[in-house]
């Protein structure tokens, strides 16, 4: 009868040619050796179960000898497991090279905001920065806060310049807001002066062509203090058009008309893309419209109760949609609300820095 | 506002400034430039000649071969084609060498064998008209020899000028003369008056005027001319009124109209024939009376019309358009001239209720200078007599005096203006009493009175838009210019108010849309009954629209949405026509509603109960606040068909209801937004949506919006493919605001010791809802360390008995403070099992 330490010998010579004669070295060649010889009921762990049948006196170098038979193997078997992962990551790097130039998956997925929100949103964080609060008002409103109290009276031929919507009422003395001058209406009425606002919106006029749409985006701002003053008008506008358009932006107050301020003017920014020089974009005058301003008119505040002697004010309104199409070059204004997938595809989320 | 350089000129010395001077000076003014027409002058080869002989041509039987002097010792020979051309006529020749309008230039020729040394030529090739016939006749008032642009000034620039509607003075060639004199500091030069009326051309105002009390007419100027030769007018006067835009019609109408664009009065000549009694009474219209306009329109009269009346009715709209029974005539020869003022408000209403509006009535509405009436019969006498004279035509006979009925005068009124005021408000602490005197006495405001800095300003009535302090600060602002006002930064003691944190809501919910993938766009509010019944929209349903416009641009657009489906959808449907599909669309608007409108039963649509809410504007002061309609905000987004696109890497799947969800659940979880539960609607709450691939967003009872599928018969009605429907939703934000804002916590704790893991699947009735299963998790009355389960698969087929499914789910378990051994984890996974069976009949696979 051989002994076990015979059979330990002769064993670990047969894992060895095992070993050697495997075909390929991969972690499942590998594995499947490591159960056909350690596994649970492996070759050596019944060879360990027949060390019960061994005499007592002979167990110490039987014992001794199995050891060595299973730590070899062990050992060869991590020799073999190391190999095996080479074998892995050969095959990884190895395989069919890509066509890299194969199409990505088709209009890969990115959000967009529409231009007029991101105009909205740029805006509004430099206002913030001003110190102004953002206000909200209603888009249906009644006649008072949109045309009277903006000292706007029935049958002002003023009214002309604005075709209103009117809701059917009982008594039609309700439109859809023209301006988001009824905001100013709205805030006075809930504020006690001083104050400071500034508030985006909706705005509907009848009307639609390739620069007019019947709803267009508006936002307004409102200062009122004891020592406002025209000069602080002006300066606040061009501190605003600096913040968006950078420092060297140049802007220009010339009278025009708008009920609610005295003096009124419009603002002109010089035209971003020639310099003044004049271009297409600014019709060859050099300028482009923004939006109208003033100080608010007595009449305004004595219609919310404000004290007309005692307080001063100026307001202004600029035209988100204007300032997008010509930040963005866009031609035609109804663009802006067709809902065209491609089109808005092309406002990244992320495009609050793009230059303007 | 058309107004000509040369015409502006009579007033006030501009010959010394550019096109482009004046340009900005107008638009530093106020009186926007909004283009310049140039008209170049003629060349100066043009000249007057005169027809000596013109004979036959030999070798055409439509030519003339004319012998023209042009005052040199030689004339000239011209073949001409004109059948007018005949000896004895003056004529503009154009000498070799010359340049006509269009870079037409004149060489020597020879025509049909006859030699040629210029042209005559017709008004058309002169760019004096459009059209013309035959060579221009001049009459012999015109030199011989002398340059056609010294004798008929060609040359000129049009200004056009966006007025404001405040400044009517504008609407006259004068008025915009006064702002400029007064801003470059020259004198306003009045037109000049003509010698007196010889006495035997003065007879007796044969006409009576009365105005009935509360007439609206507040003055009447009735002045009587006879023995006019009614024809064309001069040459120079036609000139005048083609550059303001007007067509010129005849003598009498053409000098009413230049006086109006000169003056701004409007005039308006009745054919005294036609004046019955001669009798001219201006009253309020009544019922049943009719009048027909000059254009034709028959204009049922209402009591709020003022009238024009002769001994027998209406011959006049008043401050609008003359009656057609009374209208001036070719053969017109004598006249009644009205130059009155009446009410723009009345005229206003009168214009728009008929749809007129006129160069008289858009005058009137915006007021005229009623002190000016008796300066413009004088300047319409004055014009009759130089055209007369100039047109060598009779001269006409005028009356003596003209009846001017003026019940009660109107003063100018007085403003004091302090100067401390006026720095105040512009923040120009420079300015001086004299520089407010300066500009305010250049626009003729008179200076009553000065005490210290209160100075007291009479303001002539032509400035209709001057009636407070403030508006002679503007005056003065304007004439000094903007660009003397410095800039400054406002300095302000408050701090800001508090704002309204749902406004920056709705824009960090813009962009957390943006970023899920979705793309923002804006789409037009404006609807249709038609909308709605695509949707399946029942009357009695609550998104059944309330706002109507009274006065849509379109007929389908004349109710406001209740839904932002109908923008998105139909968006999209256009998006396919461009063959985009597979859009993801998000778009943030209103719905609007007017529950005092219309009744709605909310009890059959209990999910939309929270809609009926007071308007967020929505405020105690202003009447009839109730009445005002409620604005939701809302977010509605729409996955389009595909999903994902065929390519050669991926297949086309479809959107479906999870797609959607997916997106709700991302935006909930950005904003904290907690234990929202997604329930089945009743199919009329949505039936726009699939009855079984639709849910409501709940918590509580308050509802924050639904989702689904939408309708394959609704989806056929917008016209998209039936098997490729969108998944769409729509969020009510007020509601999720209110949600969001209950604090957001912010998960910090970090688990120091290890969860572990178990797969559990088991076989439920189909019937049983994922959501039933995570409701017995929380009434696992022996939950101990089971933290959170997981779905993982869901399957019904081979294997799994009839009517049951297979639900698989990875269970959490987690013990705070220690590790879990696994005979706790076999333990407590055992004893929820066991509860899913007694609780919901499970069986463990």
């Amino acid at each position: 009868m051989t002994t076990i330490m015979d059979r330990a010998n002769a064993l670990l010579i047969e894992f060895e040619q095992n070993a050697n004669s495997l075909e390929k070295v991969t972690p499942d060649t590998v594995e499947e050796l490591r159960i056909h010889w350690l596994g649970k009921k492996g070759i050596v762990t019944k060879l360990f179960e027949d060390m019960r049948h061994v005499p007592n006196e002979e167990k110490r170098d039987a014992g001794k000898s199995m050891n060595v038979l299973k730590t070899s193997i062990e050992a060869s078997l991590d020799v073999l497991k190391s190999k095996a992962a080479d074998f892995v990551f050969h095959s990884i790097l190895n395989r069919a090279p890509l066509d890299i130039t194969l199409p990505s998956q088709k209009d890969t997925l990115k959000g967009a905001l529409h231009p007029i929100t991101l105009m909205q949103q740029k805006l509004l964080k430099e206002f913030r920065q001003h110190g102004f609060t953002v206000y909200d008002g209603p888009e249906t409103d009644f006649d008072f806060y949109n045309f009277t109290a903006l000292n706007l009276p029935a049958d002002h031929p003023a009214r002309d310049m604005q075709d209103t919507f009117h809701l059917k009422t009982n008594q039609d003395i309700m439109v859809l807001r023209t301006q988001t001058s009824n905001i100013q209406i709205h805030a006075m009425l809930q504020e006690k002066p001083p104050l400071r606002i500034v508030a985006p919106g909706r705005v509907y006029r009848v009307d639609s062509d390739q620069t007019h749409t019947p709803i267009f985006h508006q936002i307004e701002g409102l200062v009122v203090d004891k020592k406002i003053s025209f000069a602080d008008l002006k300066g606040m506008i061009q501190s605003m058009l600096h913040s968006v358009y950078g420092a060297t932006a140049k802007t220009r107050f010339r009278p025009s008309y708008f009920p609610f301020v005295e003096p009124g003017a419009e603002v002109d920014m010089q035209c971003t893309h020639c310099q003044g020089k004049g271009c297409k974009i600014c019709k060859n005058t050099g300028w482009l419209e923004i939006g109208g301003c003033g100080m608010v008119h007595p009449n305004v505040f004595e219609a919310v109760s404000y004290d007309s002697e005692e307080y001063t004010g100026f307001a202004f309104g600029f035209g988100l949609d204007r300032m997008a199409m010509l930040n963005w070059q866009l031609p035609d204004l109804r663009q802006l609300f067709e809902g065209d997938a491609g089109f808005q595809s092309q406002f990244s989320v992320f495009a609050e820095g793009a230059p303007c | 506002m058309l107004v000509s350089k040369n015409w502006l000129n009579d007033y006030v010395d501009i010959a010394g400034l550019t096109d482009s001077d004046l340009d900005k000076i107008l638009t530093g003014l106020g009186l926007e430039v909004e283009g310049i027409k140039t008209i170049a002058p003629l060349d100066d080869l043009l000249v007057v000649g005169e027809i000596l002989k013109a004979d036959r041509h030999p070798n055409a039987d439509t030519l003339q071969i004319c012998t023209v002097s042009i005052g040199g010792p030689e004339p000239l020979q011209i073949v001409c084609g004109a059948s007018n051309a005949r000896a004895g006529i003056r004529v503009v020749v154009a000498q070799i060498g010359s340049l006509l309008p269009g870079n037409f230039k004149i060489k020597e020729s020879k025509i049909r064998g006859e030699k040629s040394f210029g042209m005559l030529c017709s008004e058309s090739e002169l760019g004096l008209s459009e059209a013309s016939e035959g060579i221009l006749e001049l009459d012999s008032t015109y030199t011989i020899g002398s340059k056609i642009n010294s004798t008929i000034k060609t040359g000129d620039s049009i200004f056009e000028i966006s007025l404001t509607p405040n400044r009517s003075d504008c609407n006259g060639v004068i008025g915009i003369a006064r702002d400029l004199a007064a801003k470059i500091g020259e004198p306003l030069i009045y037109p000049k008056s003509e010698a007196k009326i010889a006495e035997s051309f003065l007879i007796p105002n044969p006409v009576k005027v009365d105005l009935h009390p509360n007439s609206g007419c507040e003055r009447f100027a009735a002045l009587y001319i006879s023995g006019i030769e009614n024809g064309p007018s001069p040459r120079w006067l036609q000139k005048r009124l083609e550059t303001a835009g007007m067509r010129p019609i005849n003598l009498i109408v053409d000098i009413t109209n230049y006086v109006m664009f000169e003056m701004n009065q409007p005039i308006h000549a009745y054919d005294e024939r036609q004046v019955k009694g001669k009798s001219i009474l201006v009253r309020k219209g009544r019922d049943a009376e009719k009048l027909t306009t000059i254009d034709k329109k028959v204009v049922d009269l209402e009591s709020s019309d003022i009238v024009i009346c002769d001994a027998e009715g209406a011959i006049g709209l008043a401050g609008i358009m003359g009656g057609l029974n009374s209208e001036v005539k070719d053969d017109t020869k004598n006249i009644i001239v009205e130059i009155a003022s009446f009410d723009p408000t009345c005229v206003r209403r009168t214009a728009k209720r008929n749809a007129f509006h006129t160069e008289a009535s858009h005058r009137f509405e915006r007021g005229v200078d009623i002190e000016n009436i008796i300066a413009v019969a004088d300047r319409i006498t004055d014009l009759f007599v130089l055209c007369s004279k100039q047109t060598g035509k009779r001269h006409p006979s005028f009356s003596k005096n003209v009846l001017d009925v003026y019940p009660k005068a109107v003063k100018r009124p007085r403003i004091a203006l302090r100067l401390d005021r006026a720095r105040k408000i512009l923040g120009l602490f420079s300015l001086t009493a004299d520089t407010c005197i300066k500009h305010l006495s250049a626009l003729e405001f008179k200076l009553l009175d000065r005490k210290d800095d209160r100075l007291l300003f009479e303001v002539p009535l032509w400035r209709v838009d001057v009636t407070r302090e403030i508006d002679l600060i503007e005056e003065i602002a304007r004439l000094e210019s903007f660009d003397k006002i410095p800039y400054r930064m406002p300095v302000m003691e408050i701090a800001p108010l508090k704002e309204n944190p749902f406004i920056r809501f709705v824009d960090e919910a813009k962009t957390t849309l943006a970023s899920l993938g979705m793309t923002e766009v804006i789409t037009y509010p404006f609807t249709s009954h038609i909308d709605y019944q695509n949707l399946a929209i029942t009357n009695d349903h609550p998104f059944h629209p309330s706002v109507e416009l009274s006065n849509p641009l379109v007929q389908d657009h004349s109710w406001m949405q209740t839904t932002g489906i109908i923008g998105l959808l139909k968006a999209t449907e256009r998006n396919h026509r461009f063959q985009r599909k597979g859009a993801r669309l998000f778009e943030f608007g209103k719905a609007f509603h007017n529950f005092s409108n219309r009744e709605v039963n909310f009890e059959k649509f209990p999910s939309f109960n929270g809609i009926k809410r007071q308007p967020l504007h929505f405020t105690e002061r202003a009447f009839s606040e109730a009445s005002r309609p409620t604005e939701r905000h809302l977010g509605t987004f729409l996955i389009d068909y595909p999903f994902q696109k065929k390519s050669w890497a991926k297949e086309e799947l479809a959107p479906s209801f999870f797609d959607a969800k997916q997106i709700v659940d991302s935006l909930l979880k950005a904003f904290a937004i907690k234990d929202i539960t997604y329930a089945r609607p009743s199919p009329e709450e949505l039936p726009f949506l699939h009855p079984t691939a639709s849910a409501v967003l709940k918590k509580d009872s308050t509802v924050f919006g639904w989702l689904g599928e939408l309708h394959p018969k609704v989806a056929h009605k917008f016209g998209f493919e039936i098997t490729q429907v969108p998944v769409v939703c729509e969020l009510d934000l007020e509601a999720l605001f209110k949600a969001a804002s209950e604090k957001a916590v912010i998960e910090s704790e970090t688990f120091e010791f290890p969860h572990a893991l178990r797969d559990l699947a088991f076989t439920v009735d189909t019937s049983t809802t994922h959501g039933d299963i995570i409701n017995s998790v929380q009434s696992f009355k022996r939950r101990k360390y089971l933290e959170s389960i997981e779905l993982f698969d869901v399957f019904i087929g081979e294997g799994i008995p009839e009517g049951k499914k297979s639900m698989a789910y990875s269970l959490t378990f987690r013990a705070p403070g220690k590790t879990l051994q696994d005979q706790d984890v076999e333990k407590e996974l055992a004893s929820f099992m066991e509860w899913l069976q007694t609780s919901m009949g499970a069986v463990k696979r």
